[in-house]
Order: structure tokens, then sequence, then C-alpha cells
């Protein structure tokens, strides 16, 4: 090599390698730019975290503002004489004779004769109106339930009308101009209303009636019960369904199933069923279920029948992916011990798989619970006032309960919607909090 | 068995194997425990195992060394029919065990399992109890016929493996919870618990410190008394210490087999030589 050929090639390298003091400072440029970009991408993450828990709290606030009140109800203390002679009974009475009885015009002359001053029919009408209007029946009940308290004066808690709710909770005994109030009740019972309370003799108390009633067009008597117990009777039937149908499922496709076309067709087909949208489930059910089969209308079996559908894909591609999770290791080291295909599954792939498909099936179960639109189409979507006593009775679901609620006319029934939503959360975020403890639990490291 | 000659140690190093070539050293055995003859193995188009002669004695140890990917473990895989998990994987040739075809239709895998045992390269316990481990093989075969038996046969295989002391005051514990050699002497003893005949082993120490794997190795050494083992190692040095004989395998081909001495102080091949002086591998 000759010195020319040296001083050339000496400098080909320098174009190439610069002078390192050069290549700090762009080093040290490019590390700016770079710890700018991930300060930046940061903050991207948690302006979007900010957000969504800013949409919660909104969600929450809105909905627990809105639905608190319907955890209190208003009570009016009152003593009723049960008259033996003005309800034609004797402690002797047999219970026909007492269910004969008119409590109904028994308990407008009790209200009249405490108010004596009341005497237009309107004026009346709007007095009795200020108690549900299953007070009667309530009274009766007692009498049912206890012959010896007639001829005797009883202090009664006595529900007051949904109208009477509203104002004593809303506009009572605060200062509001006159169109301000949240009131439906004519100025004399407010000022029935307010003396009774000036008495004393107006409490709130614990809404019990909320979670010990089905449905009512009163929505002081209208409760969750029945939805609740549908929601139950129903999701029962899509777990006992869905469960072992998803499992067997995944454990075919997974471990025995050959790979080919045909398992390729299939596991599309699961992946494509998880995102078709949830109305067609409903649809389907109402084309086979009902038409076909002919299962009765509104009933939590046809209910979970929908729902297992629905929920099939979902609990099948978690499943497979549990099983998936399974180290290949314990099925070699089970094979190679002699077991059985089906004993290494048993015995060792499925305990191992269990916790993530029970989280799956939980997950999917949760799905199941707030899905309203299939079942407005096997029609869940009835006014159901009895609690269903099983699965093939009609029923209603707790969010189809709090559709039919939201498109009520009542103020009161604003209050039981966002109740009925917050319990529905409430059953939500117990069954998610289950799923992650359960998965916690049954977590095995290896 | 193909007779083309072509084996010399004048051969170039590289692309020495074609497609029929005869093992150097004595691939076979008079009265052996397994016989191999003719095994071709195919993943999918691709082979994997050339045309291997093979016979495994009755309670020796034999290992079996090479470079990765040359086919060992695949073999060793095809002597309890572990590879019939894979779908694409095709066995050809006679593979028999005192004379039973283990290819055979009739031949139940589990029943051929229970036969040929197997320990794999990572300890790989069940997450069960420690006792739940080694009674389980005895459990699904059904090989005792109460709980006194079947505790006696834990305690035994437990202390074959020499692990006795060290678990027996923690049997119900998972068997995750134990060391890395102590997982594996477990796995060993899960194997011997259902009495095999012949006991595979793909690279038992290769996850393993070297105290565990003396250990190990000592317990295989004992073991050769009563099991015919056969070991697939990356360790020279291992195969030297447990195995009396050696088989070298290469880019699918078994190159050469004899006594563990022979093989290394005086291989016959020159592929053989090459790998154990460390000049390929």
């Amino acid at each position: 090599m000759t010195n020319q050929s040296k001083t050339d090639s000496k400098n080909s390298v320098d174009a190439v390698f610069q002078d390192r003091a050069i290549l700090a400072e762009k080093r040290a440029a490019a590390l700016k730019k770079r710890n700018k970009a991930e300060k930046r991408f940061q903050w991207a993450g948690r302006i979007s975290i900010a957000f969504g828990i800013a949409c919660v709290l909104f969600l929450f606030t809105d909905i627990i503002s809105k639905g608190a009140g319907a955890f209190t109800q208003t009570y009016v203390e009152m003593e009723i004489t049960f008259d033996q002679e003005r309800l034609g009974l004797t402690p002797q009475s047999t219970e026909k004779e007492i269910k004969a009885a008119s409590f109904g015009s028994f308990f407008k002359r009790q209200l009249r004769e405490k108010y004596p001053e009341i005497t237009g029919r309107k004026e009346k009408r709007e007095l009795y109106a200020l108690f549900t209007s299953d007070m009667p029946l309530i009274l009766r009940d007692m009498v049912i339930a206890d012959p010896s308290i007639l001829g005797s004066t009883q202090s009664i808690s006595m529900i007051a009308d949904d109208d009477f709710d509203t104002y004593y909770k809303h506009s009572y005994g605060r200062d509001l101009a006159e169109e301000d109030k949240i009131t439906r009740l004519s100025e004399m019972q407010e000022g029935i209303v307010d003396s009774l309370a000036k008495s004393g003799a107006v409490t709130k108390k614990f809404n019990t009636i909320l979670f010990t009633n089905s449905d009512s067009r009163e929505p002081e008597l209208a409760g969750i019960k029945g939805a609740i117990v549908g929601s139950i009777l129903t999701l029962l039937v899509t777990l006992v369904l869905s469960f072992p149908i998803a499992v067997a499922t995944a454990i075919y496709l997974e471990e025995f199933a050959p790979k080919n076309k045909i398992t390729d067709f299939i596991e599309v087909n699961i992946n494509n069923l998880a995102a078709v949208p949830s109305v067609i489930f409903g649809l389907l059910g109402l084309a086979i279920f009902i038409n076909f089969f002919g299962l009765p209308r509104s009933v939590p079996l046809v209910g979970g029948f929908v729902l297992t559908l629905m929920t099939l894909p979902t609990i099948i591609i978690s499943s497979r992916a549990a099983i998936k999770a399974v180290p290949p290791s314990i099925r070699e080291a089970a094979l190679g011990m002699g077991a059985s295909k089906m004993q290494t599954v048993l015995h060792h792939v499925l305990p191992l798989a269990m916790p993530g498909m029970l989280t799956g099936t939980i997950i999917g179960m949760a799905q199941a619970l707030g899905e309203t639109a299939p079942l407005l189409m096997i029609g869940m979507v009835a006014f159901i006032v009895d609690t269903p006593a099983g699965i093939t009775d009609p029923a209603t679901v707790l969010p189809v309960q709090i559709f039919l609620w939201s498109d009520s006319p009542e103020r009161a029934f604003v209050e039981k919607t966002s109740a009925a939503i917050m319990v529905l959360l409430t059953f939500l975020i117990c069954m998610n909090s289950f799923a992650v403890w359960l998965r916690k639990r049954l977590e095995r490291r290896w | 068995m193909n007779q083309i000659i072509m084996n010399t140690a004048q051969q170039p190093l590289v692309d020495i194997v074609t497609e029929t070539y005869q093992t150097s050293g004595l691939p076979l055995l008079e009265d052996p425990k397994m016989r191999v003859r003719n095994a071709n193995v195919f993943y999918g188009t691709k082979q994997a195992i050339f045309d291997v002669n093979l016979d495994i004695g009755k309670n020796q140890v034999i290992s079996m060394i090479g470079p990765s990917g040359c086919g060992k473990s695949t073999f060793l895989r095809c002597l309890n029919r572990m590879n019939d998990t894979i779908d694409i994987c095709r066995v050809e040739g006679q593979l028999l065990l005192e004379d039973q075809d283990i290819y055979d239709k009739k031949i139940d895998v589990v029943e051929l399992r229970a036969r040929v045992g197997m320990v794999f390269q990572k300890p790989n316990p069940f997450p069960k109890s420690i006792y739940e481990n080694v009674a389980y093989g005895a459990r699904i075969h059904g090989l005792t016929d109460n709980k006194v038996q079947l505790d006696e046969l834990v305690e035994v295989s437990l202390i074959r493996c020499g692990l006795w002391k060290e678990v027996k005051d923690r049997l119900d514990e998972p068997a995750t919870g134990l060391s890395g050699g102590q997982q594996q002497r477990l796995c060993i003893a899960r194997a011997i618990a259902v009495n095999p005949e012949v006991i595979l082993m793909d690279e038992p120490c290769s996850a393993l410190d070297p105290i565990a794997t003396a250990t190990v190795e000592e317990l295989i050494h004992e073991l050769s008394e009563n099991f015919t083992i056969c070991i697939v190692t990356h360790s020279m040095q291992q195969a030297a210490r447990v195995s009396q004989r050696t088989a070298y395998f290469h880019l699918g081909k078994l190159i050469e087999v004899n006594d563990t001495s022979q093989v290394f102080t005086n291989p016959e091949h020159q592929l053989t030589e090459e790998y154990i002086t460390g000049r390929i591998g």
C-alpha cells in the first residue's frame, strides 16, 4: 500500500466517523428529543387515564345523586282506630269475612275524620291521594295477621304517595320559588304535608319496599325484587348451560381436534360469534325457542338460552386461552408417565386452566347480567308484578327493569331508575371483584 | 442395513454424511433390551433421523451426544412414542422392546410408557403435593391395592432417589416449592415409582447447578443396576461419567456407537473425534 492510498483511506474513514465532540453534541440533541418524546408519551397515557376516571366519576356522581333518594321512603305516623262496628268485624271473624270487609271506605272515613275541614269532593280525593293506594289493603292484611287489634287504636306507619314523597324529599322546608319546586301536589295538599311534617308525624326510613316488592305502577310500591330474582334465574340457566358446553368445546378444540380446515373454520366462526350484536341472538331465540320449539315468552328459561348463545363464544375463547397457557411440560410429564390423553387433560390441564376459565365465565356472566336487547326480543320486557318462582314463570331482569322505569313519566321513577342502576352496578362490581379474587386464589405458579 | 462404506478419516469435514452410511463402532449387541432397526423420522417432509440402527443393552446406561439439532432428543422420544403427540411427526423402521414392535398397532401407548418412562430436560413436577407426584403413576396404572401399599411405594421410590430424608416431613407440600435439583430427583422418583424397564432421560441435568448435577449423576449410576437408562446429554464429561456406552449423532445420523471409554479415548470416526475434541458442536 502506498502512502497516498493510506491517506485516502484515512480521509474516507474520517468522513464516516466524525469528530467525537460533534458526535457528543448530536447525541445530546437526539437524547433531548427522545426524552421529550418519552415525556409526551407518558403524559398522553396520564391524560387518557384522567379522562377515563373523570367519566366514571361523572357517571357515578350523577347516578348516586339521582338515585340516593330512592333508598329512603317517606312514612306518615297516624293513629288508626280499627272500629269493629264500622268494619262490621269482630276478633272472631274468619279470614274470608275480613277480606270481604270494606277497608277502602273505612280508611277514607278515618282520613276525613282527621281533617273535618275538608269538605269538597275534589279536595277529599286529593287528601286520599296523599297516601299510597294500597293503604286499605295493608290495613286489611294487618287485621288478617292479628284480628285482636280490632277495636283498638294503633299507631301506623303509612306509606306516603310518590308525589308526597318527592315533595317532602326535594321541596319541603326549602325556601324555593314556586316554579322551582319539584312537586305535583296542590296547594291544599302541600298545606297538609307541611302541617303533618311540623307535627313530627312524617319520617324518612330506609326503603325496604325497594328490595321486597316487585314492579308496580305506583312508584312508592315498586321494587326490584322480581327483577333481581329474574336476573338470578336467567343467569343460573345461562351458567348451567354455557359453562359445561364452553369448557367441553374449548378442551376438544385445543386438545383433541385435529388441526385442519374444519377446525380452522369453526375457530373463525366462534370468533365471529363473539362480535355478533346481541340483539341478533334475541331474534334467533325468538325464532327458534319461542316460534319453533313453542317455549313460553318472557321466561328466564328462554332468556337463559339466548344469553347462553351470547356468552358461549366469550367463555370458549377465554377457556381456550387458559388451556393454551398451561405449560406443555406438564402435558409431557403426564403423557410420559403413561397417562392417557383424557387423564392428562382431566388431572393436569383442566385444574391448571380452571382459574382462567372461571374468570372468563364470570366476565361472560357479568356481560349477560347487563344484557337488555336480546331479552326485549323474547318478551322479557313485560310488566310483571309477581316475583318469579321458577324458570318458567314470566319474569323480567334488572337491566330491563331499568329500561322500563326510565321510560315511566312519574318523577319518582327517575329516582328508582338510578337506584336500580346502582344495584346493578353493585352486582357487576361484586362479580368482577370475585373474578379477580378467584384468579388470585386459584392461580398456581410453576 | 445399507452397506455402502464411506466413513473414513480421510473424508472432508463438512457434508461427510450422505444418504447412505454405516455407523462406526459397535451399534449392535447380543440380547439387548431395545433394538432399533432402520429408523427414519420425519417432521412433515423434513427428515430428522436417517436410518439409525442401534441396540440398547440391558441394565446399561447409554448416552447420546451430538451437536444441537442432531436428532438425539427426537430419537430418544421415539423410544416411548412421545413423538405421537406431534401431528406431523412420522416414524418408520422397527423399534423393538424385547422383540415387541413398539409401533405395532396392537401396542397400547399407555402400557408402553409404563414400561419405558421418561425424565425431561426441565424439571416438570405436577403442581401438586410431593406425595401426589410420586403416587400419580401408580394411581393411573392401578399398581397398588391400598393406601398402605401406596405409601410404601412412595417412600421406597423417594428413598431410591435419595430424596426421602429431605422431603419426608413435607410430603403434602407442593412439589414446585422444591429446589431445581430436588425437583428433578422427584421427577426421577415419579418415573421409577411405576417400575419401568427403561428410563429415558432428555438432558436431565441441563437446568441444574453442578452440585445437583453430581447428585443426579450418582443416582443414575445407582439406578442402572435395575433399569436400562438412555440419557441424552450435551456434556461429554457427563456422558463419560455415567454411561457404559456412548452414541454420537450428527445431523440426524448415528455416526458412532461404542463403549464410552472407547469413544472418548479412541474414536473411530473423524466426526466423533472432531466433536469430542471440541472442534465442532
